[in-house]
């Protein structure tokens, strides 16, 4: 029933990834996202992340004090990751540690005025103490330095080494929500899908890494494409479209790797996996029935309900953030463009109308924004406010695709590409910020934020 | 006859008037006793009548009772004494009418013998008596001259009396009212110089009021100059005042919006703020601009918490407060309207 081009079109877009999935098989050992900031806030504000001070915790008393002069450091510099956190949702201008007339780790060592010179208003300050065992005790005060007070403080215990990453960046949570009472998201991790060449063949790997890039770790890795991977909203569980059988399926892995399931492996293409905000349903592109159309399956019962009914195509739904209606991408009206669908009365109207191409559309936590990928003598990002239907064009770079919101819905990271390759890139939805995130010796698309870590 | 009366007149006059004088003479001594009596008392009589004639415009005069009753009795007496006198007298007169009779017999015989002679000494003697007669005569008007004359004089003495009594009373009135005058004249003399002095008091009062007066105008004029300057001192005062409060008030602008722009100099945050957001910051400061408390109130709807929160950060950025252009400006609590 699909119009033989419009479905070519389709196998179109798919089909260099199915090509060089073919092509890839061995690769090295994955390496770290390597954020560049591009672009900060004129006004950034101006923030000291004192070094952490180390301490081993006191078992023999005076030998220990007696050792502070030997060089001994935390096993993380928390102080660096959270002025990386910091300058990256560039807001924040964290000043060098050289520049710093002390490192005090105490209130009683803190000299304001010291500070205040250097146009300070709020200092970081904390120390790392070696519980022993592999755990670590970890203290922070966030000063201000206008009032000359601390505005909050807080002690982690019995801390794994492999954890101190995560304290750090809930550290600049709690200091970014200190600072624009909007919740941070740096705590969270980010799932994406690198493409490198091993010998000359091309090797898919979903990854999942900090939001900083570090901890990357894979999920899977396959010679095939890997494409589409969506967060379960508890962040346990991702839901990807691969071609390992040769065809589309859908699959639902946990992070650990210990739950895999293709929950969708129907005639033709199945695509676009979206998880429904409650976590109960999927919402799913099929064209088992002749052409690409949005259904919505149940993940208990596996019951498929298919929302449109086109010979066009319909495809990359995404959820409201109430649930009761989705958004997705139809070529109904020639173009692609987003339209909306109410899951109570099936009525579908169309949203975006800014130029001829709005495709992949992706709604903020907190339901008001609409992200686009907005085609218009090029692909760039765009920005609907659904409240407003205001349209902004957030990105200037090129071939973006995938866009995805931080948790706290204040960024998007998104794909594109840079001199032929593909690279991630983080842009703030007022479009004055941005960064970009790259992998070594290869290259990084399908990027998807997941949510925060701890509720 | 005629010639020789022509040729003696005065002599034939005397001698008229000597028969004439017989004559009444005689014809008194029908009435009258005798003749020299009767020329006597003729002559008192007349001298009385004369005198009582001449009392009689004294009644004229103011007289005292008692000096009339003197008088009177006076009078009475008189007549009383005149009467025995007269008839001793009588006496006296038989006795020389035998003593006249022999004369007049003896006359007789020397009259004959002295005819011739007599006739040259008559006519001599005519003239002495016609001399003496003159002589008497002016003796005797003399004596009625001085008779006249004393009654005269004591009618003048008494009119004199009465004139010097009355001349006295009048003196003493006189001198009475002269003295009352004097007194009267003393005492308006008196009055005078009391007017006078009253007056000169009165003068010296009205001179010295007058003075005062015109001190006091003087004063006053001084003194409306002086409030008229000091009005217009106190106006020019004023006005500087005003002046200087409208200054002031322009200053009081200009030294709160400085410290609101000093304050939206120092706005500056990460977070999302709508341009709408507004609120009032109430501020309290130290002497020297330092932050001493800051208050968000009055926040419209868009000002969320973080805005609050950054408005107050704002402030304590904008440490130390700009000073305002005079003391007298300085406030410690500034209110403002604050939108970034």
């Amino acid at each position: 029933m699909i119009p033989l081009n419009l479905q070519s079109r389709l196998i179109n877009k798919i089909q260099p990834a199915l090509f060089s999935l073919l092509l890839l098989f061995s690769l090295p050992a994955w390496s770290e996202l390597t954020i560049e900031i591009n672009e900060g806030y004129e006004n950034a504000l101006p923030i000291a992340i004192v070094p952490f001070g180390y301490e081993e915790q006191l078992k023999t008393g005076e030998e220990n004090s007696s050792a502070k002069g030997k060089v001994v450091k935390a096993p993380v510099d928390l102080a660096a990751i959270i002025s990386a956190d910091l300058r990256r949702s560039g807001h924040f201008r964290p000043i060098s540690a050289d520049s710093m007339p002390a490192y005090p780790t105490d209130i009683e060592g803190i000299d304001f005025i010291d500070w205040r010179v250097l146009d300070i208003d709020n200092m970081l300050i904390g120390k790392v103490v070696d519980e022993g065992n592999g755990l670590y005790q970890i203290d922070m005060r966030f000063m201000d330095v206008l009032r000359k007070n601390q505005v909050m403080g807080k002690r982690w215990v019995h801390i794994p080494k492999d954890k101190l990453r995560q304290i750090a960046h809930q550290i600049s949570d709690l200091i970014y929500e200190e600072l624009t009472g909007i919740r941070g998201a740096f705590n969270t991790q980010i799932a994406y899908v690198t493409l490198r060449k091993v010998s000359g063949k091309r090797l898919y790997t979903l990854e999942i890494a900090d939001s900083d890039g570090f901890n990357p770790q894979p999920i899977l890795k396959s010679r095939m494409p890997i494409m589409s991977p969506s967060w379960s909203p508890d962040g346990s569980k991702l839901a990807y479209v691969s071609f390992e059988s040769g065809r589309s399926n859908v699959v639902v892995q946990s992070l650990d790797g210990k739950y895999r399931k293709v929950i969708a492996n129907f005639k033709g293409i199945n695509g676009a996996p979206a998880w429904s905000p409650d976590g109960k349903k999927m919402a799913l592109t099929l064209s088992k029935a002749g052409s690409a159309d949005i259904y919505i399956m149940d993940l208990q019962t596996k019951k498929l309900r298919r929302l449109t009914r086109n010979w066009s195509i319909e495809t990359e739904a995404t959820w409201a953030a109430n649930g009761q209606s989705l958004f997705f991408n139809s070529d109904r009206r020639g173009q692609p463009q987003v339209f909306q669908v109410f899951l109570d009365t099936g009525e579908i109207r169309r949203v975006t109308f800014e130029g001829k191409y709005n495709g992949n559309p992706e709604i903020s936590p907190d339901g008001r924004y609409l992200a686009v990928v907005h085609g218009q003598g090029g692909f760039h990002i765009g920005l609907q406010d659904l409240y407003t239907n205001e349209f902004t064009v957030l990105t200037d770079t090129f071939l973006d695709e995938s866009p995805t919101f931080s948790p706290n819905g204040e960024m998007i990271l998104y794909a594109m590409n840079k001199n032929g390759k593909g690279v991630l890139a983080v842009v703030a939805i007022d479009g004055k910020a941005s960064q970009t995130l790259k992998v070594k010796n290869g290259e990084v698309r399908e990027p998807a934020w997941g949510p925060y870590l701890n509720k | 006859m005629i010639k020789f009366i022509v040729k003696h007149p005065i002599s034939v006059f005397l001698a008229v008037v000597l028969h004439i004088a017989i004559l009444v003479v005689f014809s008194v001594k029908w009435t009258e006793d005798t003749e020299v009596l009767k020329l006597s008392t003729q002559g008192e009589k007349k001298h009385e009548i004369k005198q009582i004639k001449q009392i009689e415009p004294m009644k004229t005069f103011t007289v005292d009772a008692s000096q009339v009753q003197a008088q009177l009795s006076k009078l009475k007496a008189d007549q009383e004494a005149r009467k025995l006198e007269q008839q001793r007298l009588a006496a006296k007169t038989d006795k020389e009418r035998q003593r006249l009779k022999e004369l007049q017999r003896k006359q007789k015989l020397e009259k004959a013998k002295a005819d011739k002679a007599a006739k040259k000494a008559e006519e001599q003697k005519r003239k002495a008596e016609k001399e003496r007669k003159k002589t008497e005569e002016a003796k005797r008007l003399a004596l009625l001259e001085k008779k006249k004359a004393e009654a005269e004089r004591k009618k003048a003495e008494k009119a004199k009396q009465a004139a010097l009594d009355a001349e006295k009373k009048t003196k003493q009135a006189k001198q009475k009212a002269a003295e009352a005058e004097k007194q009267r004249l003393a005492e308006e003399k008196k009055k005078k110089a009391l007017e006078k002095e009253l007056q000169d008091k009165a003068k010296e009062k009205k001179a010295l009021e007058k003075a005062a007066a015109e001190a006091k105008r003087k004063k006053e004029q001084q003194d409306a100059a002086a409030a008229l300057q000091r009005q217009l001192d106190e106006e020019a005062a004023e006005q500087r005042e005003a002046q200087k409060r409208k200054q002031l008030l322009t200053l009081r602008e200009t030294y709160i919006s400085s410290i609101a722009a000093k304050v939206k100099d120092n706005w500056r945050t990460p977070a999302r703020i709508s341009p709408d957001a507004q609120c009032d910051l109430k501020i309290t400061q130290s002497p020297g601009g330092n932050i001493t408390s800051v208050k968000v109130l009055n926040c419209n709807k868009e000002a969320t918490e973080q805005f609050k929160k950054d408005a107050e950060k704002a402030v304590y950025r904008a440490e130390p407060l700009p000073a305002p252009p005079v003391k007298e400006l300085f406030e410690r609590d500034i209110t403002f309207k604050f939108k970034p």
